[in-house]
C-alpha cells in the first residue's frame, strides 16, 4: 500500500479519532471513513468555513496564507489541513 | 415611402434665370406664408452658375441654403409633384416657380414629402408642363439625387483573427459633451422678475386684440385642409433580449493574485482579471448540494474496505465514481506532508499532558472533561502526596509500534541538533539469538509522534551501535553484528545507507559494539572535521573517514595482557585464540579528544591515545568480567564510571589504577550506565531486571530509586534526556519507555563538580588510610 494510505490508516487508528475526510476543491468529498450523510454535511460546512478563514487571512495580508485550522468544541475537535486542490479533515475526540 | 424631394437647381438654371423675375413676383405672397424672413433676390448677380436663387436676409448676409446632397444627373427620380400644388398652382409658371423654390430651398423637414404614389399626378402635371414647350426638358431632367442618399456605404468586413479576439481591448470611458436633445423654456414667468411687466403689457395687448378681432378688416378667415392618409398597421417581432445577472465579490487578495500572475504590466483597469476568476471566488458550497448528494449517493454501494491494525475492521469508503481524483491527489507530494502534520496534531491531542510534563510545562486541563479524583489524576497530583513518597520515576509514555514489538533494544542515541529526535537500534546481543530472516531495524523517533517512527531503516544483521554526527546532524552511523558500519542520511526517506563498509578492506570481522563521532581539529583552514571511531570484538579500534569513499585505519589493536595476578605463583599457559582482546566499549575524553578509554572483554580498561597505536598509557584493573560501558563524568574531568557483567559498577579516578568506589546492588549483569546531565552525582544504571537511579550524595551503597522490570522483560539500555529531567530505558520487548524523575534533590546545587570531587576525595583519603593501616598491619 502506498505511504499515503498507510498514514491515513494509522491516523484513523489513533485514540479518539472519529473520522477522516478528504474533500476536493469544490467541496465534494472524495475519501471518507464516515457515513454518507455525515460526510456530506461536514464536507459542505467545513469547506465554506475554510474558504472564509483563508479569505480572512489573506485579506489582512495577501502574502499570507492559511496553513492549518483547528476547531475545538465541547465534544470533539475538527482539524483541517487546507491545500490548493483539496482539504484534509480529521475529527477527533481528544478527551477520551 | 415618402421621400423628400430635393432637387438641385443646376439643370433648372436655364429657365429659372429667365423666369426669375416672374417667379419672384409670383411667389412673393406665397413666400410670406411658407418662408421665413429671408427674401428672394435676383439670382443674376450671382451669375446663375450654381443656384438660380440667392437668398439674402435683412442684413444682406448670404443665407442661401446649400443642397443636402449632390446632384447626379444620371439618376432618375420617381416622383416629385404632389397634388398639393393643384389648388394653388394654376399655371405652369406657378409650377415652375414652385419647383424652383423647392430646389433652391432644401428644407425637407418643413415640406411635405411626395412619394412615388403620386406618380400619376406627376405625369399629368408633366403633360401640362409639356404643353409649354419651354419647360419640356424639365421633366426628364428633374432628377433626384436621392439615390445617392440611398446608397449605402458598405464597409469592408474584416475577418476576426484569433489575435484580435485575444487582444486586450482597452475600453476608456469618458464623459461626452452634453447633447441638447430638447429644450423647452417655461412659459410661466415669476411675478417678481423684471420681465413680468413687459409680459403683462403684452398679455393685455393680446387680449385687446382678441376682443377687436371680430369684424375687423385686418383679419380675414381662411380654411385649410390637412390630409388624413390611410393608416396601415405593421407588426414586427424581435427576439427576446436575454438577460443574465452577474455579480462579483472582489477581495484584496484576489487582486493581489491577479497582479502576481499577470505577465504584462497591469493597466489602469484592474477588474479585467477578476472577471476571469469569477468562478473561483464565488463559493460553490451551497448551490452544489444537490449535485453532490447524487454523486456520493451512487458511489456508496461500491466501497473498499480496509482492515485496520488494531483488530477491528476499518471501513474506508472510497467513492469509486470519483476515484481518479483521489488517485491524482494521493500521488501529489503535498498530501503526504499534510498527513504527517495531521498525524502529529492528532497525537498531540492524545499525548499533550504527558508531553507537557516531559517538558516541564503545566498541563492544560480540558474544561469540559469530567474532573477525576485527585488520586487518579495524571500529571500533577497533589504535591503533598508526591513529596511524601520521595524520589520516584514516573513512566510517561513509551515509543513503540507494532513493527518494533519483540525486538531487543540494543542502543539509543540523541540527535545532536534536535534533542527531540531519538535513534534506536533494535538487535539481539547474543549469537544464538541472531535471526537472519527477521532482519534488524533502526528507527528514528520523534517526540511529536510516539506511536510510529519517522524513519525506519532495515538491515540484515543486528544493530549493535549507533551514533549521530555533530557536524552533519543528519548522518547516522550504524554498527552491525557482522562488523559492518553503515552511514545513513536521515533526511531521506529511503532505506539505503549512504555508505557501507562492506567493501572496505580493513573492516571489522566481529560485532561492532560501539561507535562514536569525534571532532578533530584538523590542519589550517579547515572547518570542524569529524572522524568515526568504532570498536569491535575483533580487538581493533578503527578510525573511519568519509572524505574519499569509506576508508578506515587502525587506531589501536587491543592486545591481550595476561592477567597480572600477583597472588598466583605460576603463570598458566593459556591457549589463546587470538592475540587481541575483544573490545566492548570506549569513551573519548571530553576535553582532550586524543585520549580515550577502552574496555575489553577481559575486564580491563585501557587508557589509550590516538598518537600511540602500539601501547596503552594506563590499564585499570578491577572488573572481573567483560565491560559493557565506560563513561567519563560530564562534570569531573578525571572521573569515569564503568559497568560490566560481573554485577558491579565501579567509579574510577584517572590517576588511580584501582577503582575508588564499587557499587554492588544486584546479581545481574549491568548492561548500561549513563551520567545525568543535570547533576554531577546522579547516574542511571540498567541491569537486566531493574532500572536504578543512583545519587552518590545521598547514598553510595544503594540506589536512590529502583524500578523493577515486569516479568518477561529485560532492560537493555538507558540514556538520559537532554532537555528534560527524564531517562529513557529500552527493553527487550521493543519498547523505549520515558521515565521522568521526580522529587530529586534540587538541581541547582549539583551542577558543579565539587560535590562529586568531594565525595571522591573523602573516599580516597579513607582508602589511603585503610591501605596504610593494612600495610602497617602487614
Amino acid at each position: 500500500m502506498s505511504e499515503v494510505e498507510e498514514t491515513i490508516k494509522r491516523i484513523q487508528s489513533h485514540k479518539g479519532v472519529l473520522g477522516i475526510i478528504v474533500v476536493n476543491s469544490e467541496g465534494i468529498p472524495i475519501l471518507t471513513s464516515l457515513d454518507n450523510s455525515t460526510t456530506v454535511q461536514y464536507a459542505g460546512l467545513i469547506h465554506q468555513l475554510t474558504m472564509k478563514a483563508r479569505s480572512t487571512v489573506r485579506d489582512i495580508d495577501p502574502q499570507n496564507d492559511l496553513t492549518f485550522l483547528r476547531l475545538r468544541s465541547k465534544k470533539h475537535e475538527i482539524m483541517v489541513a487546507p491545500d490548493k486542490e483539496y482539504l484534509l479533515i480529521v475529527i477527533q475526540n481528544p478527551s477520551e | 415611402m415618402k421621400k423628400s424631394s430635393i432637387m438641385n437647381t443646376k439643370s433648372q438654371s436655364r429657365f429659372t434665370s429667365r423666369r426669375s423675375d416672374i417667379s419672384v413676383s409670383h411667389t412673393h405672397s406665397r413666400r410670406s406664408v411658407t418662408l421665413s424672413e429671408s427674401k428672394l433676390t435676383d439670382g443674376k448677380s450671382a451669375g446663375g452658375q450654381r443656384l438660380g436663387l440667392i437668398v439674402l436676409d435683412e442684413d444682406g448676409n448670404d443665407v442661401t441654403p446649400k443642397p443636402l446632397h449632390s446632384y447626379d444627373p444620371t439618376v432618375q427620380k420617381s416622383g416629385f409633384f404632389g397634388s398639393d400644388n393643384q389648388s394653388t398652382v394654376g399655371t405652369p409658371t406657378d409650377v415652375m416657380s414652385f419647383t424652383s423654390v423647392y430646389q433652391s430651398f432644401a428644407q425637407p423637414f418643413s415640406r411635405s414629402i411626395y412619394g412615388s404614389t403620386s406618380n400619376r399626378s406627376a405625369k399629368s402635371k408633366r403633360s401640362s408642363i409639356e404643353s409649354s414647350g419651354e419647360i419640356t426638358e424639365s421633366g426628364p431632367e428633374v432628377t433626384t439625387g436621392f439615390a445617392d442618399v440611398m446608397t449605402v456605404r458598405r464597409e469592408e468586413v474584416e475577418d476576426l483573427t484569433d489575435e484580435d479576439l485575444n487582444k486586450m481591448v482597452d475600453v476608456i470611458l469618458e464623459e461626452t459633451d452634453t447633447i441638447w436633445m430638447f429644450e423647452q423654456k417655461g412659459i410661466a414667468v415669476s411675478e417678481e422678475s423684471e420681465e413680468s411687466q413687459i409680459i403683462q403689457t403684452k398679455n393685455t395687448a393680446y387680449e385687446e386684440l382678441c376682443k377687436t378681432k371680430e369684424g375687423n378688416d385686418r383679419f380675414a378667415e381662411r380654411g385649410m385642409q390637412t390630409f388624413n392618409f390611410a393608416q396601415k398597421h405593421k407588426e414586427i417581432q424581435a427576439e427576446k433580449v436575454g438577460l443574465t445577472d452577474a455579480a462579483i465579490n472582489v477581495t484584496s487578495w484576489d487582486m493581489y493574485d491577479t497582479y502576481a500572475s499577470k505577465e504584462e504590466p497591469p493597466t489602469s483597469d484592474s477588474n479585467e482579471g477578476i472577471i476571469e476568476k469569477r468562478g473561483r471566488s464565488l463559493g460553490g458550497g451551497g448551490e452544489r448540494r444537490g449535485s453532490r448528494d447524487g454523486s456520493v449517493g451512487t458511489s456508496r454501494v461500491t466501497g473498499r474496505c480496509l482492515w485496520g491494525g488494531k483488530g477491528g475492521p476499518l471501513f474506508l469508503i472510497i467513492p469509486t465514481g470519483v476515484n481518479p481524483q483521489w488517485e491524482k491527489i494521493s500521488n501529489s507530494e503535498s498530501i503526504l506532508k499534510h498527513l504527517v502534520v495531521m498525524e502529529r496534531v492528532v497525537t498531540e491531542n492524545i499525548y499533550q499532558p504527558k508531553q507537557a510534563t516531559y517538558r516541564g510545562m503545566s498541563v492544560l486541563i480540558d474544561p469540559d472533561k469530567e474532573m477525576e479524583d485527585a488520586e487518579n489524576a495524571t500529571g500533577g497530583g497533589s504535591p503533598d502526596i508526591m513529596t511524601a513518597i520521595g524520589p520516584t520515576i514516573d513512566r510517561l509514555w513509551s515509543y513503540s509500534s507494532p513493527m518494533t514489538k519483540g525486538r531487543n533494544v540494543s542502543s539509543m542515541t540523541w540527535n545532536k541538533v534536535n534533542p527531540d529526535i531519538l535513534a534506536v537500534g533494535y538487535g539481539q546481543f547474543g549469537f544464538n539469538e541472531q535471526n537472519k530472516n527477521k532482519g534488524s531495524l533502526t528507527c528514528c523517533w520523534n517526540l511529536k509522534n510516539p506511536e510510529f517512527p519517522e524513519r525506519v531503516f532495515h538491515s540484515k544483521a543486528s544493530v549493535t551501535a549507533l551514533d549521530f554526527s555533530s557536524v552533519y546532524p543528519n548522518l547516522l552511523a550504524v554498527g552491525l553484528y557482522d562488523g559492518t558500519v553503515c552511514i545513513y542520511n536521515v533526511r531521506n526517506m529511503t532505506d539505503q545507507p549512504v555508505v557501507d563498509s562492506f567493501d572496505c578492506t580493513g573492516k571489522h570481522s566481529s560485532p561492532v559494539w560501539q561507535l562514536c563521532w569525534i571532532e578533530r581539529e584538523r590542519g589550517l583552514g579547515e572547518d570542524r572535521s569529524e572522524i568515526l571511531i568504532s570498536i569491535s570484538a575483533d580487538g581493533r579500534v578503527v578510525q573511519w573517514s568519509i572524505r574519499k569513499g569509506f576508508e578506515c585505519s587502525d587506531l589501536m589493536k587491543l592486545k591481550r595482557t595476561g592477567s597480572k595476578n600477583p597472588q598466583k605463583k605460576k603463570e598458566k599457559a593459556e591457549a589463546l585464540i587470538s592475540r587481541q582482546a575483544p573490545g566492548m566499549c570506549f569513551d573519548f575524553h571530553a576535553k582532550d579528544s586524543n585520549m580515550y578509554l577502552a574496555g575489553t572483554e577481559e575486564g580491563l580498561i585501557h587508557k589509550c591515545s590516538c598518537s600511540y597505536n602500539e601501547q596503552f598509557l594506563d590499564t585499570y584493573t578491577g572488573h572481573t568480567g567483560p565491560l559493557y560501558k565506560v563513561r567519563w563524568s560530564p562534570y569531573c574531568p578525571d572521573v569515569f564510571l564503568s559497568c560490566s557483567s560481573d554485577w558491579s559498577i565501579r567509579l574510577w579516578k584517572q590517576t588511580e589504577l584501582k577503582p575508588v568506589l564499587n557499587f554492588f546492588s544486584t546479581t545481574k549483569a549491568v548492561h548500561d550506565i549513563c551520567w545525568s546531565p543535570y547533576s554531577s552525582t546522579v547516574f542511571c544504571a540498567v541491569n537486566e531486571g531493574a532500572v536504578e537511579i543512583w545519587d552518590l550524595k545521598t547514598n553510595t551503597l544503594d540506589p536512590l530509586i529502583t524500578n523493577l522490570a515486569s516479568p518477561g522483560m529485560k532492560f537493555s539500555c538507558a540514556i538520559f534526556s537532554l532537555n528534560s529531567n527524564s531517562v529513557l530505558v529500552g527493553d527487550s520487548d521493543g519498547h523505549v519507555s520515558v521515565y521522568q524523575l521526580r522529587n530529586m534533590s534540587d538541581k541547582n546545587e549539583d551542577k558543579d563538580a565539587s560535590a562529586l570531587s568531594n565525595i571522591m576525595n573523602s573516599t580516597i583519603s579513607s582508602q589511603v588510610d585503610k591501605n596504610s593501616d593494612e600495610k602497617r598491619k602487614e
